[in-house]
């Protein structure tokens, strides 16, 4: 999988590269800026891009905004966006109309390698993969006759795993059950939410979404 | 004339040229300064008064007549005068008696007319001068009864003089010192005509025909005849006082202004020192002195009167003066006068008053900073620092550990794990809470968005503001969004809260409602203050609308272009 990791910090960067590297990664290009990112995006249509959301020239969310124009110009480069804060705002500008291909981390989980390389491997997959924490922030958010109190613990731990795009193989292996355990899960979650079934993990993270910010 | 005739034919009177004289001149004396006062001051009786006691003086010269029925009623009403006069100068300056005073003198009216009626009825004068002419009244002659009224007349008299004296000396004590500057002279003759017309009485009932009572009705005279031309004299004087103060104020506002310069010259043109002069800031909504320190209105002293100056509709000026009937008119000419100084002035006001907020504010601000910064070096060291000091030990002990006990080392490096995963959670929440870079990067909407997720009851953000806003501005909205949320959480016992932000005719209104117990107090709570300061600095304020069981709305201005 051919990757361009961008970061203006040098000794992240190199670190993440080492990484991903090491695990099976083509590594095609590096950028230290959010106009350097674009152009080596385009020079090279790598399947995924891995960027810090604060970069130069302005060093705010540039690494942000690059994303959102490289998912508007290539959809099939997954773009995933590390960053220092657990922000909302950010994931759901960041999903827009669509959760394939895109992904939202806080910078602390690349040094949880494996789970790190599955999400980055998923986005260039075209799959999703949030934050646990942002996910958890959605979920945990104040509502009037709350519709997520009819979930069972249960239930709640599958559809935080299911927002954060996870497939229903990985949700079995995170929850040691059986997947069909997971599918009847998600099935009564998505009746007791009243949301259509959606055949596809990304597809699905999008539902969620949709009903978590509602 | 008629009197002065009846006089000077007189057949029983003494000195029959010094008495018409003197009646003429006293009796004219009162009648025309209350004509005067009268036609000035209708609606204040004492003009009225003073007329009727120099007629009253005048009928008192009727019992010079030869002719029976005139002598009888002009020596029956001869001490009438007496008692209007007492009138007068109880009723003086504003010509109103007090409930006590007005007791005297019904009490004296009765005493004058009923009480010597006795007197009249068994006193046939002939026994006492030969040339007096008949008594009309005369029932018949009783030198005992004659005797007795006279003592009990004289006692009460007496009384009633003293309890007099006393109610002027009290009115003089609780006087104002604008009251005392007019009615002096007034009141010390009311005095010394109390004191000689006691002296009289007294003499006259030890010795009924003695000189000396004469000598002492005499010297009454004396501040009697002045009590007019003394009042006259303090009406003049107050009149004068009306044209001098406006004349005088010009003056003194030609001359090069400093600071409090137009209260010294208001004080001087009003001859009033304890004046005082307070600008309204509309902008507060309260009252500041030259200096720009906020200032009460005295509401409840009746010795203070206030008068409020407006210049095209809109109040500028409060002027507190020493409450005084006459001052009024001076204090509205002189502020009418004034009042283009006083805008000027005012402006001043407020320049001083907003720089010594901003000075304050900016105090404040240096003193949450450093108290905020106190805080963040507690955080920092006992959360964070600590964690890494641990963290580094136990990565030297699983290096050290790393060939001879592989399985303890890898455990100490796994915590060593978790332990940054905790520091590196917090210093995110720290970084957070210091500066929200949300906000910088994707705006209000997105940041707002973010706090209404992790407040504890649902919240609706309503309006929110299309573009980005200056980021000064955004920043304080912010605040006073998450200061909110955080006292609906803490405080307000609230199901629902409401977020809105929307501009206003250059302004930018933040609104956090909640539907709670409300009763917040804006007074307590350092967050509250600190959010104030923030805002005054930005030229922006805050309002708290908390009533007791009917929610709570901050609401926030903040002027933006």
């Amino acid at each position: 999988m051919r990757v361009v990791v961008a970061d203006d910090s040098v000794l992240l960067r190199e670190g993440v590269v080492r990484l991903l590297e090491e695990n099976g990664f083509e590594v095609v290009g590096q950028a230290g800026d959010a106009d350097d990112l674009i152009r080596k995006v385009r020079a090279h249509k790598p399947d995924v891009a891995v960027v810090d959301i604060r970069m130069p020239p302005t060093n705010t969310d540039d690494g942000l905004r690059a994303a959102l124009e490289i998912r508007a110009e290539l959809p099939d480069t997954g773009v995933l966006v590390l960053s220092q804060y657990v922000e909302e705002g950010y994931a759901l500008d960041l999903v827009g109309e669509s959760a394939g291909g895109v992904g939202y981390l806080l910078k602390d989980r690349v040094a949880d390698v494996d789970r790190f390389v599955d999400s980055v491997r998923r986005v260039a997959d075209g799959g999703s993969a949030l934050d646990p924490e942002v996910v958890s922030q959605l979920v945990g958010r104040a509502r009037r006759d709350d519709p997520l109190d009819e979930l069972t613990p249960r239930e709640r731990e599958v559809l935080e795993l299911m927002a954060e795009g996870r497939s229903n193989n990985a949700i079995a292996e995170h929850m040691t059950v059986t997947e069909r355990a997971v599918e009847k899960h998600v099935t009564s979650i998505f009746g007791k939410l009243d949301l259509a079934p959606a055949p596809e993990d990304h597809r699905r993270v999008l539902a969620v979404l949709a009903f978590l910010r509602a | 004339m008629i009197v002065v005739a009846v006089v000077l034919t007189s057949d029983h009177t003494d000195l029959r040229g010094a008495v018409a004289v003197l009646g003429l001149t006293i009796g004219w004396g009162f009648i025309g300064t209350g004509l005067f006062a009268w036609a000035r001051r209708p609606d204040n009786s004492l003009g009225s008064l003073m007329a009727l006691t120099g007629f009253a003086f005048l009928i008192a010269g009727l019992s010079s007549s030869n002719i029976p029925a005139v002598f009888t009623v002009g020596a029956f009403l001869s001490s009438v005068y007496i008692v209007t006069t007492m009138h007068t100068l109880l009723a003086a300056p504003h010509g109103r008696l007090s409930q006590g005073d007005r007791r005297i003198v019904i009490a004296a009216y009765l005493l004058v007319t009923l009480g010597v009626l006795p007197l009249y009825l068994f006193f046939d004068p002939s026994t006492q001068c030969e040339n007096c002419p008949d008594n009309v009244f005369l029932i018949q002659h009783s030198q005992t009864v004659v005797d007795v009224a006279s003592i009990v007349i004289n006692l009460i008299g007496v009384v009633l003089i003293v309890l007099v004296l006393r109610s002027l000396i009290r009115r003089w004590r609780v006087a104002t010192r604008a009251e005392r500057r007019l009615y002096t002279p007034m009141y010390a003759a009311g005095v010394a005509l109390m004191i000689a017309l006691i002296g009289n009485l007294v003499l006259q009932s030890a010795n009924s025909n003695s000189k000396a009572a004469d000598v002492a009705f005499v010297i009454s005279l004396v501040p009697f005849a002045l009590v007019p031309y003394l009042f006259l004299g303090s009406l003049v004087r107050a009149r004068l006082l009306e044209g001098g103060a406006v004349t005088r104020l010009m003056r003194r506002l030609s001359e090069t202004p400093r600071a409090g310069h137009l209260r010294d010259a208001l004080a001087e043109a009003l001859e009033d020192s304890s004046l005082e002069l307070v600008y309204w800031l509309p902008e507060r909504q309260g009252y500041v002195d030259f200096r720009g320190r906020d200032f009460e209105l005295p509401t409840e002293d009746p010795s203070r009167a206030i008068h409020l100056v407006a210049r095209e509709g809109e109040c500028v000026a409060a002027i507190i003066y020493d409450a005084l009937p006459e001052a009024k008119p001076h204090v509205e000419a002189v502020g009418a006068a004034a009042s283009l100084a006083l805008m000027n002035e005012r402006l001043e006001a407020e320049l001083r008053a907003k720089v010594d907020e901003l000075r304050r504010s900016r105090e404040r601000m240096l003193r949450i900073g450093l108290e905020e910064r106190r805080r963040l070096e507690r955080d920092l060291h006992d959360g964070a620092q600590q964690r890494l000091v641990s963290m580094a030990l136990n990565i030297r002990i699983a290096r050290a550990k790393l060939n001879e006990d592989p399985l303890a080392a890898d455990q100490l490096l796994e915590t060593a794990g978790q332990e940054l995963d905790s520091a590196l959670a917090e210093l995110r929440e720290l970084a957070r809470g210091i500066h929200p870079a949300v906000l910088t990067d994707r705006g209000l909407a997105t940041a707002l968005e973010t706090l209404a997720s992790r407040a504890p009851v649902p919240v609706e953000l309503a309006e929110l503001p299309a573009g980005r806003l200056p980021e000064a501005v955004e920043l304080a909205a912010y605040f006073v969004v998450a200061e909110g949320l955080t006292n609906v959480a803490k405080y307000a016992n609230a199901t629902h809260a409401t977020v809105g932000i929307a501009r206003e005719n250059g302004r930018v209104v933040v609104e956090v409602a909640d539907d709670g117990v409300g009763g917040a107090d804006p007074e307590i709570g350092t967050g509250l203050r600190g959010l104030a300061d923030r805002l005054a600095v930005l030229e922006g304020r805050l309002d708290i609308d908390s009533e007791q069981g009917r929610g709570t709305t901050l609401r926030a201005q903040i002027p933006c272009a």
